[in-house]
Parts: structure tokens; C-alpha cells; sequence
């Protein structure tokens, strides 16, 4: 007779006493990451989601911010009333070439001086050029832009001096509208490019240096194999920064712009947080200033979501 | 006129034209900070060989490689590709095709581009640039997925294109860097058959990386055994198998490793005899002065019967290993472990108490200060004494 392999089947001995259950010592265990996430969660519920629901229900209303002033409803009025001013969309310009002006900073320059500096320096010269490079960031944005405004002040300042030196002096850098927005953008940029370098430097670090000697060795010039390789493997990175340029500008170009400028001249340097903050707090209008604030937080979703499903779609090259 | 056109040759050789070329190393050294990674090494890879580098992790056999490649520059030495000397020359501008042990497919492009990204660096033309990597991939399997990124290949077609990216520069030499190391058993024994048709079917010098004695024996041509940033011995698979230079070598190739046992040599009545413990090996005709000596014998060479002028050795079975074909028996021999290595079954019990032995032709002797292998010059020159054998002198006196 001929018979087939069987699978041998072993069975573990049943009837063993299941281990008893302590109701309190599991939710004992289960507490902590909850316990982690609360101090957050009440930070972030006080100051941003109350926030953003009082000026949701503001938007409707018109009122002057004083508590003993009633508020009245007005309906889709302050919607209608920001749309047609057209300080509203001179800010919304200024904020486009912010955002442009910031985006050579935080992109452009980091990733050019990586394709410089590739294998070029190491050890203490790195650090410490990470180290100066890096200092702007931890200076506190009043202090920065109150000693900006001292340094691009007309007529002594030592901006003004040095280019008088070249041959370019007399730049009322503060005062003209297109030098003013130039040089909220440079001290923006000045301020955070450190960080964008050390985004960008963890990056760099994050590709194996395989890739670029397969490069080497398969004949690429440092050019090619910075274009065709590098840059490629540092996508999502670049993703980021852009991500971080949209979200970090405002809130960098803010302090500056009103420490410098104070939005001027005429509105010149006035971005869409400047003016929901002007029209919210000098005009004290808060319906109008509410009805901007919600719109652009509308627009903005899309375009942070875009942004997110597209380094999602890159983080595969990280390895 | 002469001049110039050398020149030409050393500085824009025509790129891919294939031609095998041999590979020089020239009293490499290569310091990291303190560390020695090379330490005066010489070695002549031959056009056309298949060459494996073999040692162990740290022994700088990597190093080595990655100096031929350029991505190292060398402390001391030169290194010479065919007829130039490369040692400044950049890597894109030797020539040289390398497979790296990650394989390093670049993530972002198709498997055809990955091919084809040497020949587009030397700016081909496009129908050249394609028809040559459609062939390689051809060649070597791949014509289905040349669409596909390499994160959605399997660790053997990753290997393909990693080597289909080589094949197609038709380099002077291919470097080779663990290349199997990431692969399966059964997909490692398959590939390393593939190798070597793969070389003999290109006929281009291979230099190969490896810490794996079997993948060395299998496929190379001659292996150099590196330890420590030197070369233990360069030679063919048998070679290196059956005579090692040194202890290390005798250890490193082999598997189980061959037996080493304390020893002493000395004659009587013009026999030239071996000792350990109470057995004794009548070796050759001769005299000598008597001196310590350590013996080696490989696992698969001892016998349970007896053979007359042979090495005789009690043991007792430890333990016993089933490798399938064969078993290894993990003995005692004067509370020393000794390997003995058997067609199963080889019918022996933990605890058994046998005599093993050895026939005086299967004896390695080697120094016990320097672990050279000594070899006897049998005439009667005034010299009597077994002589150390200066593996790797006669490459490092080359140069």
C-alpha cells in the first residue's frame, strides 16, 4: 500500500486555567499615552481651536472688540465688505511675493550651497559654519527687527553706509515701497535660512553615500550627479522646505514687518496677517478682520493638503 | 609624435571599448587617522581573471577595491589599470564598472534608466544608449521590468540590474562588492553559477569582494586571502586549499577550518619524523635538528582506518553535526577539539573513543612564531631545515 506524507499535527494541552483579568490594572496601563497627549491637547484646545471657532462665529457679527459693545448680526456682510477692498488684495500680493522672496531662501539658496559644498568640508569647518549660519534662528524676531531697522536706517545706518561705498546709497530702504518689501524679505530670509541649511544638511545625510560613488564611478560629472542624483534622493526634503516656507513666512514676516515698517508705506509691506491684525485690533473691526482670517484659512487648507499628500508621495526615495 | 598619442591614452582612453585589462596594485597603503586599512599591498590582478578578494570583516578588502574604483585615494602606492597609472585619475574616468553590496539602484529610476545612466553620463548617443542597455537587460533577464522603480523588484532582480548596469559600460574590469551578500542560500548558489558564466561568457577581469570562502572557491580564478590589511596568499582555489601559507589562511578557507595541533619534527635514522603526542608520522627521507612545529589536517582527510607511516590519533566524539551529505564529528584529541569530517553516516556516538589517522601526504606544517606554511627542500644543500615559505614575497618584491 501506498501511503502519503501526512502533516503531523501537535496539539498544545488544553485546559490550562486562563490567567485571571485585573480590570483596574489594565486601564492602569492603558493611561499613559493619554496622559502624554493631554497638556497638548489643552494648549492647543485653549489656544488655537477656541480661537478659530470665536472668529468662525465673529466673522458674522459686527463689533468693536469692547465687552460691553453688543454684537450685531450682520450675516455674509463682512465677507462681502473684505472681498471688495482692495487693500485685501494688494495684501494678498505682497503675501504671493513674500512667500516667493522666502522660498529662495529656505529652497533656493540651502540646496545650491548643498550642491557647492558636496564632499567639500568637513569636521570642525562644517560645524561651525552650520553654527553661524544657524544663529539668526534663536534670535528672538522684536530683536531682530528692531536691530534691522537700526542697521537700514536712512543716513547713517551701516547698510546705507556700505552701499554708499559701492555707490548705491541713499536707499530709503524703510520708506519706498519696493526697497522696504526687499528688505523685510532679506532679514526674513537672514533669519531663517539656517534652518532651511540644517534641514537640507539632514537630508543630504539621509542619502547613502552608495548612490553618489554608483554615480562616480558610472562616469557622472560632480554636475550630473548632483542633478540627476542628489537632487532627485533630496526631493521630499525640498518638498518640506516648501511646506515650511508656506506655513513658517507668515508668522516669521509678522513680528518684522511690524517692527519695521508697521506695514507701510501705504499698505506696501502689509501681508494678509498684517491686515487681518490692522483691521482686527487698530480698526477694531473685528467682523471684518474675522471674515478675512476665515476665508484665507479656507484657501490655505488645500494648498498645506496638496503639499502633504505630495512629500507622502516622495517619502519612498528617502531609502 | 609617439609622445602625444601616449598621452591621449593616458588621459582619454576610448571609454567601453571593453578590452579586458590587467589591474596593478603597487605598494598600496591606506591609513584612516591610526588605523592601517592596507599595509603595503601588492597584487597583480591578470587580464580576464576572475579575482576574489577574501577575508574577513575589517581585513581591508574592501578598502582594496574601493582604491581600485577611485572612491579612495590611496596613502601610498599606485594603481595601474592596463597601461595607465589611474591613482589620480577620478573614478568616472577609469573605466571601471563597480556593483555595490547595496546595489545601490538609484531609487527614483526605471530599471531602464538605472542601466542606462552610465551610458547617457558619456553622452551616447540615444539609439546607441538604448539598443545597448535593451541588450543587457536582455541578456541578463530583465526585458519585463524595465518599467518598474527598484523598490518593487525582488533581491535578485535588483542584483540583475545592479550587474546589468556594469555589463553594459563594457569596462575595463568589473569591481564587485559583496555582491551576493544580500541575496537567499538558494538564490546565492544559483547567481554565483551566473557569475561565472556571466565572466566567462564577457571575458572582462573580475575583481570580487567576499568574506564567503565558498562563493571564493566556487567562482574565482585566484583569490587573494587578505587579514589585517595584507595578503596572506594569492592562488588558485586548490592552491589555497590545499597548501595555505599560513595558519590564518589554513583556518579562513575551509569549512569546518583545517585542524591545527603543536607538534615536533626531528629525525632518526635518516627519517625525517613528525611527533604529536605519542603518534608519529614518518614524513620524509633526511635529517634535521628537531624543533616545535604546528601540524595541519583537514577535517575530510582523517580516516578511521589505519594506514601504515600516517599520524594516528585517539580521540573522543563530543558531538556529532549533520550537514545532510556529510557529518563532522567534534572530537577531543589531548584536550584539544579536533574536527573529523565524514560521508554520512559516519557511525559514531558522542562519547565513542576512536583512533583517527592520517596519511603523511595530507600533513601541512607551519611555523609556530610566524604560522608560515614550511615546506622541505629535499636535497642534501646545506640547508636541511625546513624552509618558510615567503607567500606573497615574490608580489611585494614586484613593482
Amino acid at each position: 500500500m501506498l501511503v502519503a506524507h501526512a502533516p503531523v499535527e501537535e496539539v498544545a494541552p488544553d485546559a490550562l486555567p486562563a490567567p485571571p483579568r485585573r480590570r483596574w490594572a489594565s486601564l492602569a496601563r492603558q493611561m499613559p499615552p493619554y496622559l502624554y497627549l493631554t497638556p497638548a491637547l489643552v494648549v492647543m484646545g485653549v489656544w488655537v481651536y477656541r480661537p478659530l471657532l470665536l472668529s468662525l462665529t465673529w466673522a458674522f457679527y459686527r463689533w468693536n472688540l469692547l465687552p460691553t459693545r453688543p454684537r450685531v448680526w450682520v450675516g455674509l456682510t463682512n465677507f462681502r465688505q473684505v472681498l471688495t477692498q482692495p487693500q485685501l488684495w494688494q495684501a494678498l500680493e505682497v503675501t504671493g511675493l513674500y512667500l516667493l522672496g522666502m522660498a529662495v531662501f529656505l529652497v533656493g539658496v540651502p540646496v545650491a550651497a548643498a550642491g557647492l559644498s558636496e564632499g567639500t568640508t568637513h569636521g570642525r569647518g562644517r560645524r561651525l559654519y552650520r553654527a553661524a549660519i544657524f544663529v539668526p534662528v534663536l534670535v528672538s524676531p522684536v530683536v531682530a527687527g528692531t536691530l534691522w531697522s537700526f542697521l537700514l536706517a536712512p543716513n547713517g545706518g551701516i547698510v546705507d553706509r556700505l552701499l554708499g561705498h559701492l555707490g548705491m546709497g541713499d536707499v530709503n530702504w524703510l520708506v519706498e515701497p519696493g526697497p522696504a518689501r526687499a528688505a523685510v524679505v532679506l532679514v526674513a530670509g537672514w533669519k531663517m535660512v539656517g534652518l532651511a541649511v540644517l534641514l537640507v544638511e539632514a537630508g543630504l545625510a539621509g542619502i547613502s553615500a552608495e548612490y553618489l560613488e554608483a554615480a562616480a564611478v558610472d562616469g557622472a560629472s560632480r554636475w550630473r550627479s548632483f542633478w540627476r542624483v542628489t537632487l532627485p534622493l533630496l526631493s521630499p526634503t525640498v518638498v518640506l522646505l516648501l511646506i515650511v516656507t508656506l506655513l513658517l513666512t507668515p508668522p516669521i514676516i509678522f513680528p518684522l514687518v511690524n517692527s519695521l515698517t508697521q506695514g507701510g508705506p501705504n499698505g506696501a509691506t502689509t501681508d494678509i496677517y498684517y491686515y487681518v491684525y490692522v483691521n482686527g485690533f487698530n480698526s477694531a473691526d473685528v467682523g471684518n478682520a474675522s471674515a478675512a482670517a476665515v476665508l484665507f484659512f479656507l484657501a490655505f487648507i488645500p494648498v498645506v493638503l496638496g503639499g502633504v499628500r505630495l512629500l507622502e508621495r516622495l517619502s519612498f526615495l528617502d531609502r | 609624435m609617439i609622445g602625444i598619442s601616449t598621452r591621449r591614452s593616458q588621459t582619454a582612453p576610448p571609454p567601453g571599448d571593453g578590452r579586458p585589462s590587467p589591474i596593478f596594485l603597487d605598494h598600496v597603503t591606506h591609513r584612516f587617522g591610526h588605523i592601517v586599512a592596507l599595509d603595503d599591498v601588492s597584487l597583480e590582478v591578470k587580464a580576464g581573471e576572475f579575482m576574489v578578494l577574501l577575508g574577513p570583516s575589517g581585513c581591508g578588502k574592501s578598502t582594496l577595491l574601493r582604491v581600485v574604483a577611485g572612491l579612495i585615494a590611496p596613502t601610498k602606492g599606485r594603481v595601474i589599470v592596463g597601461d595607465r597609472d589611474v591613482t589620480s585619475l577620478p573614478p568616472k574616468d577609469r573605466d571601471l564598472a563597480m556593483v555595490f553590496q547595496s546595489y545601490a539602484l538609484y531609487p527614483h529610476l526605471s530599471v531602464l534608466k538605472n542601466i542606462e545612466f552610465a551610458l547617457r553620463a558619456q553622452r551616447l548617443p540615444r539609439a546607441e544608449v538604448e539598443a545597448r542597455s535593451l541588450a543587457a537587460a536582455e541578456q541578463l533577464g530583465l526585458s519585463g521590468v524595465l518599467n518598474r522603480k527598484p523598490r518593487e523588484l525582488s533581491g535578485g532582480q535588483r542584483q540583475r540590474v545592479a550587474l546589468a548596469r556594469a555589463m553594459v559600460r563594457n569596462p575595463r574590469a568589473f569591481l564587485m562588492d559583496e555582491p551576493l551578500s544580500s541575496l537567499d542560500a538558494q538564490l546565492r548558489a544559483a547567481t554565483r553559477i551566473e557569475l561565472s558564466e556571466l565572466h566567462r561568457a564577457l571575458g572582462t577581469t573580475f575583481v570580487y569582494v567576499t568574506h564567503d570562502q565558498l562563493e571564493a572557491m566556487a567562482m574565482a580564478t585566484r583569490i587573494a586571502v587578505m587579514n589585517r590589511g595584507r595578503i596572506e596568499q594569492v592562488g588558485t582555489p586548490g592552491e589555497v586549499y590545499d597548501q595555505p601559507a599560513t595558519t590564518f589562511v589554513a583556518q579562513f578557507v575551509g569549512s569546518p577550518p583545517m585542524n591545527l595541533m603543536p607538534a615536533s619534527i626531528g629525525s632518526r635514522s635518516g627519517k625525517v619524523r613528525l611527533r604529536v603526542g605519542e603518534s608519529e608520522a614518518t614524513l620524509w627521507d633526511g635529517d634535521l635538528e628537531p624543533r616545535a612545529v604546528v601540524v595541519g589536517v583537514r577535517p575530510e582527510r582523517l580516516r578511521r582506518g589505519g594506514e601504515r607511516g600516517g599520524l594516528a590519533l585517539g580521540v573522543m566524539v563530543r558531538s556529532v553535526e549533520n550537514l545532510g551529505s556529510e557529518e563532522v564529528a567534534i572530537c577531543e584529541h589531548r584536550g584539544e577539539r579536533l574536527l573529523w569530517k565524514g560521508p554520512r553516516p559516519i557511525e559514531v556516538m558522542p562519547g565513542d573513543e576512536l583512533v583517527l589517522h592520517a596519511s603523511s601526504n595530507d600533513l601541512c606544517l607551519f611555523d609556530p612564531a610566524s604560522g608560515r606554511r614550511l615546506m622541505w627542500v629535499p636535497d642534501a644543500a646545506p640547508q636541511e631545515r625546513p624552509v618558510a615559505m615567503a607567500s606573497g614575497a615574490s608580489l611585494t618584491r614586484r613593482g
